[in-house]
């Protein structure tokens, strides 16, 4: 352990060369120039060669080996200032895990286009969990950019400091998801000493010495946490001759407009926020974009920029290449309507191009591969399943587009500045002077059905050069449909014939979970499913429809025996029918609400049923009917006794993926009706 | 072989390869191709549609090379296994109801001379739906220090023989704890494997190198005879020098199975043990199902040595790791001073003042770090904090132990081959004053003493410089975990039931609850109201009252005082029909009738309820469900349902609403972790009298 005060003076840097670096397979590297290529070897400036087979890859103009060092702190703050801040601020926030006490990030355009962005945090730690603020992981990109570590410190409470050293720092490639393979590098650091009431400071600098456009600047920042900040700036500089397009999103009454500056030749924006409350999670919350404070910015006064650089690299990709028309064709054999085409690469795609993103830059990352690459490699992600859904689709006539989509889980961005906002793509597909949409990414979608996040939010087409908007379908577009029949003996046991259809989001999932179970489980599967509710379950025979079958509705059915269906009680006999859903509404729990609800589609379901009451009895109670309805959803069930049977019905709809904060009180009121209502039994009078 | 089809073969085998050398430009685009030209200035690509295109070097920043990828036929490749399992799979597995089968798998465990060694993993498997295609993903795991990991070759059959290799930029390297460098040691190596459809034939071979076998890095084999899928045929072999000894030991195979079979044999100087094994079931899905170790076969070897010598070479590794003289004195005075419990002080030092990273043993090192890193980083994974714990007590003269330990996930343990790296995790084992206490200074919400439940009724070894030995670690008395719940419910004559409920955690329920002591109070406040929200949908929070979970000595309490207007439901004018609130069971998990997998329980310990309902003297009770009861070894429940007029007189004399009152007890207690499947008839039976309940309603009347 190093004594205090006593630091070392080091930079992390990746030292720029010229010439190659050449990067072997055995991980070693060389920093040499290539004379030529020939045969499968390299021959090198030193006269030396390489077998193609040795070489992994060769990085021009712009990376060197990593040496680690840290910076000299030259701008930490002054120890008894950030003393004074806190000490009021803990009085404010007593609970907090912790209190951030600077939260500052500085974009700047350079004027050869070359941008740099530098981060600042000081953080007061409260509680053990929020020592992990200590650990950090900036991103860097081989051959675009590098990072360097200004500085780091943990400061006790008794004004003892520790400084980050370099054995605390490493590179590292960053564990992802099994199906992500991309070139992302993390410089990783932990700040040493970390405990509860500690402060602890760090600032760091990317450089971005090689953009991939020097016009594409787009910096975005939010200003909030799950935890209270003191202080959250964010700075702009770009050159004094550009102008800077932005909007402030979710800023206080008043607030959101800039300090602008020029300073030698440098335009500076600014904006700041104080003693900002911390950010506390609701159920089903809007997306951070649509809640938390940010400033959103560009030099692009419009997207043509973008859209032209996009489509170029879209339509190279989508080239429709002899492989591709045949495959097309293969699948839409026999099909004569264009729906049916359609749908039949929709649901090939799904099913035989499997999930694997593979990122090696900004053209990758954005544009995903060449539709032909997707077909054989029979793997790609949303992008390259989407450009190859299109290029399938134009090779038979058909206008197709891959867009990019921001799923509406993160919420709605300011469109106005336009910027790199997706995070997802999908097609676009043109038919019949209109358009609609389709997510080949899925795997259990039946047409014209697309995932449920996908819905109600923007997409940019850049080849078209327009920005469209992605529908919320109507409830019974996403329905679930519920038919039950119950023959009750008056032993209190019954019968059940249990049946079920589904539409849209409900249909996908049901259908992959049915899919995901080998057949040869369906029936321990549905016991299961049976006894959750009644214990003295016995499955007699179901069927499970076109669980395969993209271009089939899926349906369950099954039927059932249950002992003590019915409690007898003396004279009566009381029971639920079997297998209808109870409502119950998480979103509505609490008290009050700050945030919108926000859902990720409609809703819809459907409940039918028909109960065959022994013959010696008589219905002595079955709920009133109710029928409610508020200006996002409504409810109608109720009962009727005919002969000896009594049928129910009910349907749930809500149309609206949104519910406003300020109708909380109402809507929960409405909920509530619901939950209680479906809670309700059946009285029956034995007549002897 | 037609002849006409071999120029097409030569010249597919030609075109692809060497396919797929990625060109990234520095204004983002990317060509990918077949490199074909490179100098000072320019390179030359030819992509796929045949032609070549020439881009100056100024444009470029990265060349990726493909080295791996080519496409050619199975004709080509100089393999009898893969030529007969392509030619018989196809038709024998298609349209079974499986995603996927384990065709062949052969693991050669190779000691050298110098007593590095190697694991040689080559496997075949064909798909057969699409849920089957995600085992084209795959992960090598590797300890990045001082293993590799080699990929010989991965290539998939397809139906019409072409067969595809993978591509470099399908595979990647990278850390799984990344974001803590000074525990930088476990990677995995994975890749995406192209060309999969319904019906390829994917073949792998891999070589795993480690390091010379030592304390610190021991030697120790484990390999299943099962899959979650289908296994046809698996082959482990266990190749070493004449000069090595080894012991071995195989498990959960009965000695009757005729479908396994082990030789010995010696062969140009080697010794060699192989084990074959024959059509292994696939993994069905069971609830309750125990980790694999509990029940799959498999084999365990290890370099020959005895439980006692192991553990003195490991006790040699480490006890040198320990702090100055000085140091250690300076620190045990800054944890010691004005503490009255040194033994608590010392464990509530190392529990809180040092950071837990949740490295076990396999993903770092079996040596524990250095004490001044884990000092001056603050911060420790299993092994460093017990570590450390050890040494403060051992340095005090507490008569203290350092335990190796396993938790259930990979019980049980293998006896009979003695070796560090059958556990995962450590722990320490103090006697003071006549008793033994094992300490987990883990989680910051573990108090002195107390267990995890994932290390109860474990095995572990006890280190020591001549004497260790394995032990038992203690299980929990089942009464000491689990829940305690008290409802007092009061019916109003307006239909609103008004709650205050009071439920104790205990154990392992207790250690968990404890971890909301990271949530705010508004965020402590939506947890109540999702807490009671799930007792009924409608329920309103008035107060709560949480006991203080950073004290680790109280007892975990939770008070919820809260209403449910229109809790009641009628069954006409006359008639209420309710259910006690949180009286909700559900035989979801024994829906199933017979098991043939082991029963593994998570929720071990007893769970009582009491719920007292006061209703208005204006109601009568018209029915009561009657008591259940179902007791066995393994589990019992115990309900019942009871009338009493006592507050009667209470009422009488406050002027209020006279109530009667309804008393429901009951008793859940499952009262053993693991058991064999026989008894799961007794479990079903318990948790199906259980959810009988569930669907009875109390109904009174008017």
């Amino acid at each position: 352990m190093k004594k205090i005060l006593i630091f070392s003076s080091l930079f992390i840097i990746f030292s720029l060369i010229s010439g190659e670096q050449i990067w072997l397979k055995d991980g070693s590297s060389l920093e040499t120039s290539i004379k030529f290529f020939r045969d499968s070897v390299f021959f090198l400036s030193t006269g030396d060669s390489l077998l193609q087979t040795e070489v992994s890859e060769i990085l021009y103009g712009g990376s060197g080996e990593t040496k680690y060092h840290v910076g000299n702190g030259q701008d930490f703050w002054d120890l008894q200032y950030i003393m004074d801040m806190i000490k009021p601020a803990k009085l404010d926030y007593p609970d907090a895990g912790g209190i951030i006490i600077l939260d500052e990030g500085l974009e700047k355009l350079h004027n050869d286009g070359k941008r740099s962005y530098r981060y600042h945090f000081i953080g007061m730690i409260l509680k053990p969990e929020m020592t992990y603020w200590g650990e950090n992981s900036l991103y860097f990109e081989e051959g675009r950019s590098t990072v360097k570590i200004g500085g780091g410190r943990t400061i006790k409470p008794d004004g003892t400091i520790y400084y980050l050293e370099e054995d605390m720092v490493k590179v590292t490639m960053p564990v992802e998801g099994m199906e992500f393979m991309d070139q992302d590098k993390y410089l990783s650091f932990t700040l040493p000493e970390v405990q509860k009431g500690d402060i602890i400071e760090y600032y760091y600098e990317r450089n971005t010495y090689n953009p991939y456009d020097h016009r594409v600047f787009e910096p975005s920042y939010y200003f909030q946490s799950s935890e209270p900040v003191l202080i959250s700036r964010f700075t702009v500089e770009i050159p004094e001759t550009l102008e800077l397009n932005y909007i402030a999103k979710n800023f206080p009454e008043g607030g959101g407009e800039p300090l602008v500056r020029i300073s030698e030749g440098m335009k500076m924006y600014q904006w700041e926020l104080r003693r900002i409350p911390p950010l506390i999670r609701e159920e089903y919350m809007p997306g951070e974009i649509d809640i938390v404070p940010g400033v959103y910015a560009s030099l692009f006064g419009s997207w043509d920029y973008l859209f032209e650089w996009e489509s170029k690299l879209n339509l190279r990709r989508m080239e429709v290449t002899p492989e591709i028309e045949q495959q097309a064709l293969r699948i839409t054999r026999g099909l004569d309507r264009v729906d049916d085409q359609i749908a039949a690469i929709y649901h090939w795609i799904q099913r035989n191009i499997r999930y694997v993103s593979i990122k090696g830059g900004v053209g990758s990352g954005l544009c995903g591969h060449s539709a032909s690459t997707t077909l054989e490699n029979k793997f790609g992600d949303c992008i390259d399943k989407s450009t190859l859904f299109a290029s399938m689709l134009q090779a038979l006539g058909i206008q197709a587009y891959p867009v990019g989509i921001l799923t509406n889980d993160n919420g709605q961005p300011p469109w106005d500045i336009p910027n790199v906002y997706a995070n997802h793509a999908i097609t676009e597909i043109h038919l019949n002077d209109t358009f609609f949409f389709l997510d080949p990414t899925s795997s259990d979608h039946r047409f014209p059905y697309f995932s449920g996040d996908d819905h109600g939010t923007l997409v940019t087409n850049p080849i078209l050069g327009e920005i469209h908007s992605t529908p919320i379908p109507e409830p019974d577009d996403n329905m679930r449909s519920y038919q039950i029949d119950v023959v009750l003996k008056s032993s209190g046991d019954a019968v059940i014939d249990y049946s079920s259809t589904y539409t849209g989001d409900w249909e996908a999932w049901i259908r992959g979970f049915w899919r995901d179970i080998p057949r040869s489980e369906w029936e321990n599967q549905i016991s299961e499913m049976i006894s959750a509710d009644h214990p003295e379950a016995q499955l007699l025979e179901y069927e499970i429809s076109n669980p395969e079958r993209l271009d089939k509705q899926f349906g369950l059915s099954w039927k059932y025996r249950i002992r003590n269906l019915s409690l007898i009680a003396r004279d009566l006999m009381v029971f639920r029918i079997p297998d209808l859903r109870q409502y119950s509404f998480p979103e509505v729990a609490t008290r009050e609400r700050k945030y919108n609800i926000e859902y990720a589609t409609s809703y819809g379901l459907k409940q039918n049923a028909k109960v065959e009451i022994p013959l010696n009895t008589s219905v002595r109670f079955v709920p009133p009917e109710i029928n409610i309805e508020c200006p996002y959803a409504s409810y109608q069930a109720g009962y009727r006794v005919e002969d000896n049977f009594i049928i129910y019905s009910d349907s749930f709809k809500r149309y609206a993926r949104r519910i406003p904060a300020d109708y909380y009180l109402e809507y929960k009121a409405f909920l509530n009706q619901i939950s209680r209502y479906s809670k309700y039994k059946i009285v029956l009078q034995k007549t002897f | 072989m037609q002849k006409h089809n071999i120029i097409i073969i030569i010249i597919l085998t030609i075109l692809k390869l060497g396919w797929g050398d990625v060109i990234y430009l520095n204004d983002g685009e990317e060509y990918e191709g077949r490199l074909v030209g490179l100098n000072e200035t320019h390179v030359s690509l030819e992509v796929f549609s045949g032609d070549t295109i020439e881009l100056p070097l100024s444009g470029l920043y990265r060349l990726e090379l493909e080295n791996l990828s080519k496409v050619e036929l199975i004709d080509f490749i100089d393999d009898t296994l893969i030529h007969n399992l392509w030619g018989v799979a196809a038709q024998q597995f298609l349209g079974y109801d499986l995603p996927y089968v384990n065709l062949f798998e052969n693991i050669e465990y190779h000691i050298n001379p110098d007593s590095t060694w190697e694991r040689r993993e080559r496997k075949i498997q064909i798909i057969i739906n699409d849920v089957g295609k995600e085992i084209a993903n795959k992960a090598f795991y590797y300890l990045a220090q001082d293993e590799t990991i080699q990929i010989v070759y991965v290539r998939v059959v397809q139906e019409d023989g072409k067969v595809y290799y993978i591509r470099e930029s399908a595979l990647k390297d990278e850390s799984i704890n990344y974001n803590l460098p000074e525990y930088d040691n476990l990677w995995r190596k994975k890749i995406a494997i192209r060309g999969i459809n319904i019906g390829s034939i994917i073949d792998y071979q891999i070589i795993h190198k480690m390091p010379k076998i030592s304390a610190a890095r021991p030697f120790l084999i484990k390999e299943y005879f099962r899959d979650e899928e289908l296994m046809l045929h698996k082959k482990v072999n266990l190749i070493y020098p004449p000069n090595f000894e080894v012991i071995y030991d195989t498990f959960n195979i009965d000695s009757l199975d005729s479908s396994f079979s082990q030789k010995l044999f010696q062969k140009n100087g080697w010794k060699i043990i192989q084990w074959d094994i024959f059509t292994q079931p696939r993994l069905q899905y069971e609830p309750f199902t125990p980790p694999v170790a509990y029940f799959f076969p498999g084999v365990i070897a290890t370099n020959l040595k005895n439980w006692t010598d192991t553990g003195t070479e490991y006790y040699n590794l480490i006890h040198n790791n320990t702090l100055d003289d000085s140091s250690l004195t300076k620190l045990l005075n800054n944890i010691l001073y004005d503490r009255v419990d040194t033994l608590r002080a010392i464990y509530n030092y190392v529990l809180n003042d040092i950071k837990f990273q949740t490295i076990s043993l396999s993903e770092f090192s079996y040596q524990p770090r250095s004490l001044e890193k884990v000092l001056s980083s603050k911060s420790g994974g299993y092994l460093d904090k017990a570590y450390l714990l050890y040494v403060l007590y051992h340095s005090l003269g507490y008569k203290s132990h350092f335990l190796l330990v396993n938790d259930q996930e990979h019980c049980p343990l293998k006896e009979k081959t003695p070796d560090i790296s059958q556990f995962d995790y450590a722990m320490v084992e103090l006697e003071y004053h006549g008793d033994r206490y094992y300490l987990a200074p883990f989680w910051d919400r573990i108090p002195f003493g107390f267990i995890p439940g994932r290390f109860q009724g474990t095995k572990a070894l006890r280190i020591d410089a001549e004497a260790s030995r394995l032990i038992d670690m203690p299980l929990s008395d089942y009464d000491k975990e689990g829940e305690i719940i008290s409802m007092d419910a009061t019916l109003h004559l307006n239909g609103t039931l008004e709650i205050i409920e009071n439920i104790s955690y205990r154990g392992e329920k207790g250690s968990d609850f404890r971890d909301n002591k990271r949530l705010n109070k508004d965020e402590l406040d939506q947890f109540v109201e999702q807490l009671i929200h799930q007792v009924h949908p409608n329920s309103e929070l008035v107060s709560y009252f949480m006991s203080d979970l950073s004290d680790l000595y109280e007892e975990v309490q939770l008070n919820i005082n809260y209403i449910i207007p229109d809790y009641i439901l009628w069954g006409g004018e006359d008639l209420i029909i309710l259910n006690l609130p949180g009286i909700d069971y559900s035989a979801y998990d024994v829906g199933i009738e017979n098991k043939q997998y082991p029963l593994y329980f998570d929720d071990y310990g007893s769970y009582n309820k009491e719920i007292v309902l006061n209703y208005p003297r204006e109601f009568k009770v018209y029915y009561l469900p009657p008591d259940v009861c179902y007791e066995s070894s393994l589990v019992e429940y115990h309900a019942r349902f009871e009338g009493d007029r006592s507050s009667f007189l209470s009422g009488l004399f406050s002027g209020k609403t006279r109530l009667d009152r309804l008393v429901f007890r009951d008793r859940f207690c499952l009262k053993k972790l693991t058991t064999p499947a026989d008894e799961y008839k007794n479990y079903r039976e318990c948790i199906k009298t259980r959810a009988s309940l569930s669907g009875k309603s109390i109904i009174l009347t008017k």
